[in-house]
């Protein structure tokens, strides 16, 4: 097309657009009342208020207080009177005296009045939210049931909830209209289902968070939790130091005897390798033999497959730790946070049992070829047996951990179907009548040390290959 | 043929009709497998992209009918191919050089599982055609015959559910589901790793397109073969190479 | 001077060639872009359309939205009524959409309402009403509905296109029939009409009649609907099954379940094939690779 009939193209199009922008936008722009009628009276209570505005929640709040501010309001249950009052001196008290009655309680204003829904948090707290170390293993647990003051819980098992009770210890129905917010950093917060014999499937120990060490296989929370770990982690550092001291006791690049020389040289040395052509050589050892582990399969494929059934599976596990810390902290409300922050959800549940799955049999294979079938080449020392201890026992009192969780908490088989042998053993463990509540908190504090103890043990045995195996690699790179 | 006046020990594997209807097995395959599966997963977004790409689901279903007929064609056409190879070439269905299933094709079986599972040092002496090769090569015989009768149902249900009761097309549906689910994934994950990453064939087994391999691959992969043919000859009515 | 004009003539004209193809990308662009967000996008109720609260905008927008409040709620605003009543104790439990008197809907739509009586939802509604006088009371689950049920009043849009209307109807209709609407979105008449958006579909009224809302179990009945598109169908076809949810086959419907029994055998056959030959393939593949790896290694 010529320039000049470009031109009246182009602004024949802009025309046409902004009349067709107009014509379908337009009716928006139209006033609120349809054009010569009187304001309708039935808009003064039943117009929809604005709730981003202040005046609009105000206003909004104003209808539900026609009747809910009355002390006089009540419901008759089972010949008991229930008040329905919202008492102004808890709730104009709370966080939530500048909310809507509707935002919270979103299905409520309607005939019959009765809430479908219940009443909805996620609007504006993320269940994400909160420390992660208690509130990613309450995911079953509605908001209300911890943080309205009311010490009446109940477990709803067909949907995997703990809620609140409409209903005293003797049944008698109780109010719940008060709007009274728990202090949950009381002390004594936690036993209200933390307790002996109590209805909500909880263990009867307050258990602490876990640790931040626990990453390599769970989501954990940035803290160092029980002081056992404290402990753990100073012994390993000791360790680690040790090692590290050992090291440079020997030459390095040739001086032997200033350690200040020494870590000069060292340094020099990695720092010319790295910004330099050998760079890539270096990158293809780290992705063949540390990565993928090359120089196992030149030795055999059945090692190959054992060590990977346990390298693997820890090292997934710790991605995945990993990235459901970082997704919990910059993205709390997306879907992918909300899955893999519940354990309980089918690919966590599934990841979680087969990769431990895997751990337990490469651990079972190594034992078999170390101590069955002994192989010539194969030779076992007690730190091979440390190792391989430590590891299996880790792995299996998790799973015990796993199905009496499963048992204690009466979680439906629809959920714990996903974790494929945690169900198992759970259905095993229901079969004996021990009192597995009681018991949890134990084995709880067992899996814990037993991981405290591969931690602080890790410097001294055949598991520091971990760190020095991949150190030695890239020392001793192939050049290409 | 034995080539020896242009390019020293190449070896012909496959003639040129078989490396076209390969090529046009593999496009038509891919074109019933995306054209179909956009219809079977039409809740994903992905499949309703590429059904607007194709210009609406009217041309993405003539799409997958005319690959689909394409793909018969191509069964037909190596029908033809056998019948041309037992009469004219005067072939043996059941010898060495033929794509049938032998006896011998269990010891191989059992030989090969021996040697991935490292009680064997190397693996069997394959003759022309290894046990999966013909396991492959007879999967989709079959697998087409089933995926065009039951895709036959579906294009004509009127027609079809005139000789047979109406609940016929919902079993035609969950087979043809099924079966191209098994075929899809058998072609893309382990096809492929077989042609493509496994270190022996790595970055490619190109023999079905170029038609011929080295002396050294005959040798390695076709130990049996290999050994046929730097055997004294035999007078037969086909060349060595020129096989089903 | 002539020349000189010629001269920047032809300049200005290059000039604004110039601008214009640089321009003329982005201005194409805006053009298509734009209007997208642009046009008012069809949405679902996200609210329940029986709440107290009305929203002014979307009602306004609406089928009824030139209609006054007063015109549909007679009753509430009549003579020597007082609202709200909180005297009356059943104010707060009744369900909007059991008592209002929905006969009021037929002074404007005289056809829909009538074939809303000769269908199955009103005859159903009839026995209800009978049961109940009777004092015999059903699961919420269970009712049958009410215009209000399947309407909203406030926020209804006029002149939705056909695909807009079946998707809106499966949502309508899914609410009481969840398995048929499973089943529905499963079978080839949802997955083309719903998720590929082609025109020429089934959706639920155009089987099951708008408004007379008829079950097809009667076969005959059903070839009927199946003529309506497929003008070759004869008895047969329409034993072809569309709801194959386990919860659509009746008891009462033996043939349809010895159908789905039939299919229910031949599908985990076929599964469990699928899934077996995969796995040894795959395990088989995967141990070779490793196997072939750890030849080369060996420098073998």
């Amino acid at each position: 097309m010529k320039p000049r009939m470009q031109t009246s193209a182009v602004a024949v199009c802009a025309l046409a657009f902004w009349f067709m922008a107009f014509w379908m936008v337009g009716p928006s722009i139209a006033q609120q009342q349809p054009p010569g009628q009187q304001p309708s009276e039935c808009l003064d209570c039943h117009r929809q208020r604005n709730l981003n505005a202040n005046e609009g929640i105000l206003s909004s709040q104003r209808f539900c207080y026609n009747c809910h501010q009355d002390p006089g309001s009540h419901g008759d249950f089972r010949a008991s009177k229930v008040s329905f009052q919202v008492k102004p001196e808890y709730f104009l008290k709370s966080p939530h005296r500048f909310v809507a009655c509707i935002q919270c309680h979103t299905s409520v204003a309607q005939s019959p009045h009765r809430s479908l829904s219940g009443v909805q948090c996620s609007g504006c707290h993320p269940r994400t939210a909160g420390s992660p170390g208690t509130h990613a293993g309450h995911q079953r647990v509605r908001c209300e049931a911890c943080h309205t003051d009311s010490p009446f819980v109940k477990l709803d098992a067909a949907n995997n909830e703990v809620k609140l009770s409409r209903t005293n210890a003797k049944q008698v129905p109780i109010s719940l209209a008060e709007h009274k917010v728990a202090d949950v950093t009381r002390e004594d917060f936690c036993t209200k289902c933390h307790v002996p014999n109590n209805q909500v499937g909880a263990p009867a120990m307050v258990l602490p968070s876990k640790s931040f060490v626990c990453i390599a296989c769970h989501y954990s929370p940035m803290s160092i939790g029980p002081p056992v770990f404290l402990l753990a982690i100073f012994v390993a550092l000791m360790g680690i130091v040790g090692t590290v001291v050992f090291w440079f006791r020997a030459g390095v690049q040739g001086e032997t005897t200033s350690v200040n020389r020494k870590i000069q040289l060292g340094s020099e040395a990695v720092w010319s390798k790295v910004f330099s052509r050998e760079i890539f050589s270096v990158l293809k050892t780290v992705f063949f033999d540390i990565l993928l582990q090359r120089r196992i399969l030149a030795n055999g494929v059945s090692r190959w497959l054992i060590h990977s059934l346990i390298f693997y599976s820890f090292f997934a596990r710790f991605a995945l730790s990993v990235l459901t810390l970082y997704l919990q902290k910059f993205s709390p409300e997306g879907d992918w946070t909300l899955i893999l922050v519940n354990r309980d959800s089918s690919f966590v549940a599934t990841f979680n049992d087969l990769t431990g799955v895997f751990i337990l049999v490469g651990v079972i294979w190594a034992m078999v070829r170390r101590f069955i079938t002994k192989p010539e080449y194969v030779s076992t020392q007690e730190q091979d047996t440390a190792a391989l201890v430590i590891i299996g026992l880790v792995a299996l009192s998790g799973f015990i951990l796993e199905g009496m969780r499963f048992v204690v908490g009466q979680i439906p088989p629809q959920v714990t179907m996903s974790a494929f042998a945690g169900y198992l053993i759970s259905r095993l463990f229901s079969i004996m009548n021990i009192g597995w509540e009681s018991i949890y908190g134990y084995v709880w504090y067992t899996h814990a040390l037993l991981w405290a103890l591969f931690i602080a043990y890790l410097p001294f045995g055949k598991l520091k290959h971990i760190f020095t195996t991949p150190l030695s690699l890239l020392l001793n790179y192939k050049k290409a | 043929m034995r080539d020896q006046t242009v390019e020293p020990e190449v070896y012909w594997r496959f003639n040129v009709l078989h490396r076209a209807v390969h090529i046009v097995v593999m496009i038509a395959f891919i074109g019933v497998a995306l054209t179909g599966f956009s219809l079977a997963f039409s809740s994903v977004g992905a499949a309703r992209t590429f059904v607007w790409f194709l210009g609406g689901i009217d041309n993405a279903r003539y799409l997958h009918r005319f690959c689909a007929v394409v793909l018969y064609l191509c069964v037909v056409t190596e029908v033809l191919w056998i019948m041309y190879f037992k009469f004219a070439l005067r072939g043996k269905l059941f010898g060495p050089n033929s794509i049938f299933f032998r006896v011998k094709d269990l010891r191989f079986f059992r030989q090969h599982m021996g040697y991935l599972l490292g009680r064997n040092e190397a693996p069997p002496p394959f003759e022309r055609f290894t046990w999966w090769e013909k396991f492959d090569y007879w999967t989709l015989f079959i697998g087409m015959q089933t995926m065009g009768l039951t895709g036959v149902f579906l294009w004509y249900p009127e027609f079809f559910s005139r000789f047979f009761p109406g609940y016929y097309v919902n079993v035609a549906q969950v087979l043809h589901f099924d079966e191209a689910i098994l075929a899809v994934l058998y072609k893309f994950f382990i096809h492929t790793s077989v042609r493509h990453l496994r270190p022996e064939v790595y970055p490619g087994d190109w023999v079905i397109f170029t038609g011929k391999v080295t002396k050294e691959t005959m040798a390695r992969a076709h130990p049996g073969e290999w050994a046929s043919l730097n055997a004294p000859q035999q007078g037969s009515a086909i060349s060595d190479q020129q096989t089903i | 001077m002539d020349r000189l004009r010629l001269i920047l003539r032809r300049l200005n004209t290059a000039k604004r060639t110039r601008l214009l193809r640089s321009c003329r990308g982005l201005i194409i662009a805006a053009l298509l872009v734009l209007p997208i967000p642009v046009q008012p996008a069809w949405s679902a109720d996200p609210t329940p359309s029986s709440s107290w609260f009305v929203d002014m905008n979307r009602f306004l927008k609406s089928a009824h939205g030139s209609l006054t409040c007063e015109r549909c709620h007679v009753e509430l605003t009549a003579q020597g009524k007082v609202h709200p009543n909180r005297e009356d104790p059943t104010a707060m439990k009744k369900v909007v959409v059991r008592s209002y008197d929905y006969q009021r809907c037929a002074s404007c739509h005289p056809e829909a309402y009538k074939r809303f009586l000769e269908g199955e939802h009103a005859k159903e509604l009839a026995k209800q009403k009978q049961a109940q006088s009777e004092g015999i009371d059903q699961p919420p689950e269970k009712l049958a509905p009410t215009c209000g049920d399947c309407h909203s009043s406030h926020y209804v849009q006029s002149k939705r296109s056909r695909v807009e209307l079946g998707t809106h109807m499966i949502e309508t209709c899914g609410k009481c029939h969840k398995p048929q609407q499973a089943s529905y979105l499963r079978d080839i008449h949802g997955r083309m009409g719903i998720f590929l958006e082609k025109k020429a579909s089934a959706y639920c009224t155009d089987c099951h009649g708008a408004h007379t809302c008829e079950s097809l179990k009667d076969k005959n009945k059903a070839l009927e609907a199946c003529r309506r598109c497929h003008r070759d169908a004869t008895l047969q076809f329409a034993g072809i099954v569309i709801h194959t949810g386990k919860e659509d086959i009746s008891r009462k419907n033996p043939e349809k379940q010895a159908s789905m029994a039939f299919v229910g055998t031949i599908k985990p056959i076929a599964q469990t094939m699928t899934i077996i030959l995969l796995v040894f393939f795959a395990l088989q593949t995967f141990v070779w690779i490793l196997r072939e790896l750890h030849r080369k290694l060996r420098g073998r």
